[in-house]
């Protein structure tokens, strides 16, 4: 009976609501009417032609003609408004019959800016939530394929990495910090148009692994960065709150664009880019490598080199040098962006059309690469009156992604001195079958074809005087495909492996999902303050198909695409799931005398992935603002234009486990015995798990001055996530690596959030517009029963970060044995786990973004600096030992017993020689591979050029060069900061294009 | 338009809680259903061989333990580092963060996991057939017991689960080896109790009362209780189904000495050990047959001209080949011999010697030379049986499944390796306890001795 109480309240509240509302809204028409005429002038003077000027809280208007000139029968005492699109909107009482208006453009003032917050939308300056924006001003002509690398750099309190730079790849945002200990546990809620968009990667991890960071393929790579006219971030209780379960990690709302009624525009744009890779590692040539080698057999007290070791025994030719950073990941990536659209529409009505295709090259040797193709339509339309409403949008997305099943990039430390690729007669090149050559497993794929449809409809009616009810309607359909290809050809011909040995798996996806939102809104504007109600519901299903194949056995390798010439085939799997939710959200607002603000929401919802008596939780969030600039007292101050203070908090929660997890189910195996289907154990059982919540805590402060030329602003955050919900790791002897339960850890993140903007030009020809945002994030792990005992003994530390690594403390290089040693913490005599002492935090401890607008003219430039600073693995955190057959940094050069200059390195050794190995395993798991990952990168460089041709009329015509991750400063002595050890680095991309709209 | 609203606030305040209800999704079946009919229950058994198969102690894969212990002891070189862990294996650098080692303790202990549930799925079973009942709480039983012996010979202490409760084997103890192996021995004997000696389907590839037999026969040698193993022994070589193969079709899927053998788990495909020991080409890929290995066999043995194979000109590479059939064929030309015959024999001629019996011994011994193409011996001390024993159990059984390590390690021989392998160290008897697993639990410190 719980689960109805809220529903149970809001039934009869609503009808009360509306009946007092039907009939208060009857007294409107009893009234007096008038003829009211005049002109409407733009700044400059000249009359404006098709001026919208009606009577508010009416369908009664018309438009103004050629000469700005208007007449309209309106009832005294009203209120009139005049609106056009790009300028400020005025709304007038009505005093006498003539009414002449000047209306000023809209320079886009925080006055005007307007939020969306999901549900609702808020002017900036009265919002009591903490919400991020960036429009498309900022995305701009950014050569970047997914909308997550257009905001790096640009909002505070969210941080965004990219994990791979292979197309198509990888992106980790984590808005204000890790709230879940488990990762995939850390993803906020996406939605497009009011349209959830699932966070989980639609690839497969087993397919995909190779090439993407753990099978990470960002799901908002599908969209057009081109399309979205606007991105908010929703951070704290106030904003998040209302999303309930789902909202705890943050909420990003993709707005995309809309058409204007004003005329048909039709624009074209193409651009095209190079990407590089921006830096290689300084590894050993070949001297250096073979020295070292040689050392590490003259060390072993090996005097005759073995028969593998081809490196040193003279089988490879000593004097080749190649560094294979640059054929395997020297190539130039090129990709091209074409965008048509055309918009346009007439008084009520308005739409946009677009179409867009992109392609993308790798920088690896061969034939692939990622393409796109977007089709967007939106419409909008309004009835007369403007109590209907109807906006409805229409998006395809289809990928297609050409990679080779494993990141090459894997290959760069090969021994300098290895053979060429190809022989003579330009095949690959196994050296008499003493290398295993890296270019054979180009011939394995991983093929990915994507292919998403996004339908939304929203309606909305005034049914009474200030009572608007609206629906939500939505449908998604992603179908993906994926294919990895594992042909005899990546062997060693000397294992004479057939196309008998050839194999494909195939991984058919079909997701499909539906929302419904019923809502109603009701405003009030009073002589004492403004009051605002949300009432809404949500319905939402998502489903998904698995059918995965695998074929083996081929009866050719040009087969291998087709199951069918397999002569075994399988079904590796054929599963669904099915997700439901259902919600019941509520907020009321209240503003009293333009001041003072409090915004209350509150959400019930309910998830399909919990056991039947966890299924409910309750959420709800109270914000406040206080607009103490418009006190008496500071009202009329000259350089204090704007002063706010906002504090919120609230709960929200998190349900990103996955479904039926609560089952106690044996699940279909992926092999058979004796022939037939075998049910294997899916999980260790444990039904009685619930939400993670997260509490959350704000305060901030924002300030305007000179008339908004100076804008900044300062938050506190503070996120309490607990009732943490997590794979709990368990020791071999369960049976299972982990178990989904509750945790009664908590992990707070805190932290100080600032923005900065100013004007700090601006004349006829010239202005220069800087913003700048920064980010203090603190993550503590602030409570967890029983620790000590715990699984996590090991891994976590109260009052430490949940980003640490117990660690050795490395000591320094053993003079004696040329070895590398470590604190043995207990002085047991032997280095082993318990000696793991030192928590080095790896996780980020500032971060921001500078940004400055310039323009002279025609000409404008605007550039991006992003700041990180953390603590990364160095690549010696993967390397193998040193001495082995393994290519390595110049640094390791500097080896005990090299004679350059200070050791930094024990002395190359085998791994035959046990206590060298040991130590070198311990060197890799100790504080020494821990390094200054910080860096300053230009993120983004562009410059853009307005073409003003005379006799072309109506035509604006731009070039633009565009630059991406163009300089990095960093300490960091692998590849790049930023991206995981082990995959292709973040390119440094330069594209040129232009912009054509008439 | 009123009405509309009332239709959705109505709809609001009805029907939320069912519409949260999800069906149990086509791919998964409920446990308590899985165990109450004979054919769901026998699929969630038919996934431990399956396991089995795959990967751990029993598994003929590339990575797994039986391959692992060849390039550890003197059986195979490593000529690659393209396995790291072939070539850690092989130099004795085997550490407690080494990855084979801690999958092969997970992928064990998740075997022991599938059976213990199928334990737990049968003992509250309803609508099940007694008797199928009964067959797969032996079979469960007797895996359970199997691969507790194969962990306690490799591992040295380690816990004994029988649970499925998380919350009882996350904080486990350590048992003393003998312990593990009383226990190990009680579930062979309760399996043995229940089943029935015949195969339960045609083929010899599931758990029979004999399969059991044979393994007790096994780890009453190890536990040196000679009356014992030789009687469990000589019940398998009395038994006419088990007859000596001729060396050339041992490894058939027919073969008339195989006691139990693990079916390929993919149809129509041949097994893993076929291709994780063949190779076409010199040098070899990853690993060759060992110098030391090929050098041990008398001249005229059959065995070396027919489970080996030499590729190049010169006799100093070649590979296991047992097993002859690679990747698929139709019909599917062989199984993976877990336990064989000719084992038997020689557990029977190794306890016989213990017991001074030197005709049965030199009896037992001589029927499986004869068949190999030898000479008879005349074995008349317990130090020459030991010795002629073992050197016949490396030709016979090399290769498969750590045999060389488990009778170096049982006889106190494994020093010896210090012949071919200088590095060899005392504490290499046991692999290390994986790290993480001490850190998961403390309760299994301390960690074995020189790690």
């Amino acid at each position: 009976m719980k689960k109805f109480t809220f529903a149970a309240l809001a039934v009869p509240l609503m009808w009360v609501l509306l009946l007092l509302l039907f009939f208060s809204s009857n007294k409107l028409h009893a009234q007096e009417t008038m003829v009211l005429s005049g002109v409407v002038k733009s700044a400059d003077g000249s009359p404006m032609e098709g001026v919208t000027v009606w009577q508010k809280d009416t369908d009664n208007g018309t438009q103004t003609d050629l000469l700005g000139f208007y007449s309209l029968e309106v009832s005294s005492d009203s209120f009139l408004i005049f609106e056009y699109i790009g300028f400020k909107t005025q709304t007038i009482r009505v005093t006498n019959k003539v009414l002449n208006v000047t209306l000023v453009p809209d320079d886009d003032t925080l006055e005007e800016l307007v939020i969306n917050a999901g549900y609702y939308s808020v002017k900036d300056k009265e919002r009591t939530g903490s919400i991020s924006k960036i429009t498309s001003k900022e995305i701009g002509q950014q050569p970047v394929a997914n909308p997550l690398a257009a905001m790096q750099g640009r909002m505070a309190g969210v941080n965004i990495t990219q994990s791979s730079g292979t197309p198509g790849g990888g992106f980790d945002i984590q808005i204000r910090g890790r709230n879940s200990l488990r990762t995939e546990g850390n993803a906020p809620l996406y939605i497009v148009d009011g349209v959830p968009y699932a966070s989980q990667s639609n690839a497969d991890q087993e397919l995909s692994s190779g090439i993407m960071p753990l099978g990470n393929v960002s799901p908002l790579n599908s969209m057009n960065p081109n399309d979205i006219e606007s991105i908010e971030v929703l951070k704290d209780a106030d904003a998040t709150a209302i999303y309930g379960s789902r909202g705890s990690n943050g909420v990003v709302l993709i707005t995309t664009k809309k058409g204007s009624s004003d005329r048909t525009t039709f624009s074209l744009q193409s651009n095209t880019a190079v990407s590089t890779v921006s830096k290689y590692m300084d590894l050993m040539n070949t001297q250096q490598y073979l020295q070292m080698r040689r050392d590490a057999f003259v060390n072993g007290g090996i005097n005759e080199y073995p028969e593998n070791a081809y490196d040193v025994n003279g089988t490879w030719d000593q004097n080749r040098y190649t560094d294979w950073q640059r054929e395997f990941i020297g190539g130039k990536a090129v990709s091209q962006n074409t965008q048509f659209s055309v918009g346009g529409g007439s008084g009520q009505t308005s739409y946009l059309f677009s179409a867009t295709h992109r392609k993308d090259g790798t920088v690896y040797p061969g034939d692939f690469g990622y393409k796109r193709t977007n089709f967007m339509l939106n419409v909008n339309h309004h009835s007369k009156d403007r109590r209907f409403n109807f906006q409805g949008s229409v998006q395809k997305n289809d990928q297609n992604n050409k990679l080779m099943a494993t990141d090459l990039t894997t290959a760069i430390f090969l021994p300098p001195n290895a053979p060429a690729l190809y022989d003579e007669a330009g095949n690959i090149n196994w050296e008499n079958n003493t290398f295993e050559n890296p270019l054979a497993k180009l011939n394995s794929k991983y093929l990915s074809e994507t292919s998403d449809l996004i339908a939304q409809l929203n309606l909305s009616y005034e049914v009474a005087k200030n009572v608007r009810f609206s629906l939500l309607g939505g449908s998604t359909r992603t179908q993906g495909k994926e294919i990895r290809t594992m042909p005899s050809t990546i062997m060693n011909p000397s294992l004479q492996y057939t196309s008998a040995n050839s194999s494909v798996n195939m991984v058919n996806l079909n997701k499909e999902s539906w929302i419904v939102e019923p809502k109603i809104n009701y405003s009030y504007s009073g002589d004492r303050g403004n009051l605002e109600v949300l009432l809404g519901s949500t319905f939402e299903e998502r489903s998904q198909d698995v059918l995965g194949l695998s074929g083996s056995n081929f009866l050719s390798n040009d087969f291998i695409m087709n199951i069918q010439s397999a002569a075994t085939q399988r079904v590796t799997k054929d599963a669904q799931t099915l997700y439901r939710y259902h919600a019941l959200f509520a907020r009321l607002n209240y503003t009293h005398k333009e001041k003072y603000i409090v915004n209350a929401t509150a959400r019930r919802d309910g998830s399909s992935r919990f056991g039947s008596n966890k299924k409910w939780g309750n959420f709800g969030a109270l914000g406040a603002a206080w607009l103490f600039s418009r006190e008496k007292a500071l009202e009329e101050n000259s350089w204090l234009s704007f002063g706010k203070l906002r504090a919120s908090y609230g709960i929200a929660g998190n349900d990103l486990i996955g479904d039926y997890q609560y089952l106690n189910t044996l699940g279909l195996g992926l092999y058979t015995y004796d022939g037939m289907v075998t049910l294997e154990p899916l999980r260790l059982y444990n039904p009685d798990f619930s939400w993670e919540t997260n509490k959350k805590l704000e305060a901030a402060l924002e300030l305007e001055f000179f008339n908004g030329k100076l804008a900044a602003s300062a938050a506190w955050y503070r996120n309490r996530s607990s009732n943490q919900l997590v794979g709990i790791p368990l020791p071999g002897t369960t049976g299972f690596p982990s178990v989904q339960a509750n945790l009664g850890a908590t992990v707070e993140n805190r932290g100080w959030e600032f923005t900065f903007r100013s004007m700090n030009l601006q004349k006829e020809k010239w202005s220069w517009n800087t913003s700048f945002n920064l980010t203090i994030p603190r993550n503590e792990l602030i409570a967890f029963p029983n620790l000590e005992e715990s699984t996590y003994a090991n891994q976590y530390e109260i009052g430490k970060p949940v980003t640490i690594r117990k660690m050795y403390r490395y000591k320094g290089i053993n003079p004696e044995t040329g070895l590398f040693e470590f604190e043995d913490t207990n002085n047991d005599g032997k280095i082993d786990l318990n000696d793991r002492s030192v928590a080095v935090d790896v996780g980020v401890r500032l971060y921001g973004g500078i940004q400055n607008t310039l323009q002279y003219k025609n000409w404008s430039l605007d550039f991006l600096w992003q700041f990180v600073k953390q603590k990364a693995f160095s690549p010696d955190y993967r390397s193998n030992l040193l001495g082995e057959m393994e290519n390595k940094n110049v640094r390791a050069g500097s080896y005990f017993g090299s004679g350059n200059g200070i050791s930094l390195y024990q002395q190359p050794s085998l791994v035959s020689n046990n206590e060298a190995y040991r130590a070198y395993q311990n060197f890799a798991n100790s504080d020494q591979v821990v390094t200054d990952g910080s860096y300053i990168r230009l993120k983004s460089l562009q410059l853009q050029y307005a073409w003003k041709i005379p006799q072309l009329a109506g035509i604006s015509f731009t070039t633009f060069l565009q630059g991406q991750n163009l300089v990095t400063f960093t300490k960091f002595w692998g590849s790049d900061p930023e991206t995981a050890l082990g995959f292709l680095p973040a390119l440094r991309t330069i594209s040129f294009g232009a912009t054509v709209n008439f | 338009m009123i009405y509309t609203v009332s239709f959705w606030i109505l709809l609001l305040a009805t029907g939320c809680n069912d519409f949260l209800e999800v069906e149990v999704p086509k791919d998964m079946v409920d446990q308590t259903k899985t165990f109450n009919d004979d054919r769901t229950a026998e699929a969630a058994l038919h996934h431990a061989y399956v396991l089995l198969t795959e990967n751990g102690f029993l598994s003929g894969n590339a990575g797994a333990a039986p391959v692992l212990l060849g390039c550890y002891t003197d059986e195979l070189e490593v000529t690659s580092p393209a396995f790291p862990d072939y070539m850690n294996f092989y130099n004795g650098a085997v550490l407690a963060n080494n990855s084979s080692v801690s999958a092969l303790w997970n992928q064990t202990y998740a075997q022991i996991y599938t059976v213990n549930n199928i334990l737990e799925g049968l003992k509250n079973s309803t609508g099940i057939t007694e008797a199928v009942q009964i067959q797969l709480q032996g079979e469960a039983l007797a895996i359970r017991g199997i691969l507790h012996f194969y962990l306690a010979q490799t591992f040295g202490e380690v816990p004994y689960v029988t649970s499925v409760d998380y919350k009882v084997n996350q904080k486990i103890g350590k048992l003393s080896v003998n312990a593990v192996m009383e226990r190990a021995l009680a579930d062979l004997k309760d399996a043995e109790e229940i089943l029935l000696s015949s195969y339960p389907t045609a083929e010899r590839i599931r758990i029979s009362k004999s399969v059991v037999h044979g393994f007790m026969a096994r780890m009453y040698l190890y536990m040196e209780n000679w009356p014992m193993a030789r009687q469990y022994a000589e019940v398998l070589i009395n038994n006419t189904e088990y007859t000596l193969s001729p060396v050339n079709g041992l490894f058939l899927k027919e073969s008339k000495s195989a006691i139990w053998q693990l079916k390929p788990t993919i149809n129509g495909m041949n097994t893993y050990e076929a291709l994780t020991y063949t190779f076409f080409a010199v040098p070899a890929p990853n690993i060759k047959l060992s110098t030391s290995l090929l050098g041990i066999f008398e001249t005229g043995d059959l065995r070396k001209t027919n489970w080996i194979k030499f590729i190049g000109l010169e006799g100093q590479n070649a590979h296991n080949f047992k097993y002859t059939k690679m990747g698929f064929s139709t019909p599917v030309a062989e199984y993976s011999v877990v336990l064989r015959i000719e084992e038997m024999y020689l557990i029977a001629a190794e306890a016989a010697a213990r017991l001074q019996d030197w005709d049965a011994c030199n009896g037992y011994l001589n029927q499986i030379r004869s068949r190999a193409g030898l000479d008879d011996v005349d074995v008349q001390s317990v130090d020459q049986a030991v010795n002629t024993i073992l050197q016949e159990r490396r030709v016979e059984l090399f290769c498969e499944f750590g045999h060389r390590f488990y009778d170096l390690k049982r006889t106190d021989r494994l020093m010896d390796l210090q012949a071919v392998k200088p590095n060899w160290k005392p504490h290499l008897s046991v692999l290390p306890l994986p790290e993480n697993e001490l850190l998961l639990n403390p309760n299994l410190l301390p960690q074995n001795t020189g790690y």
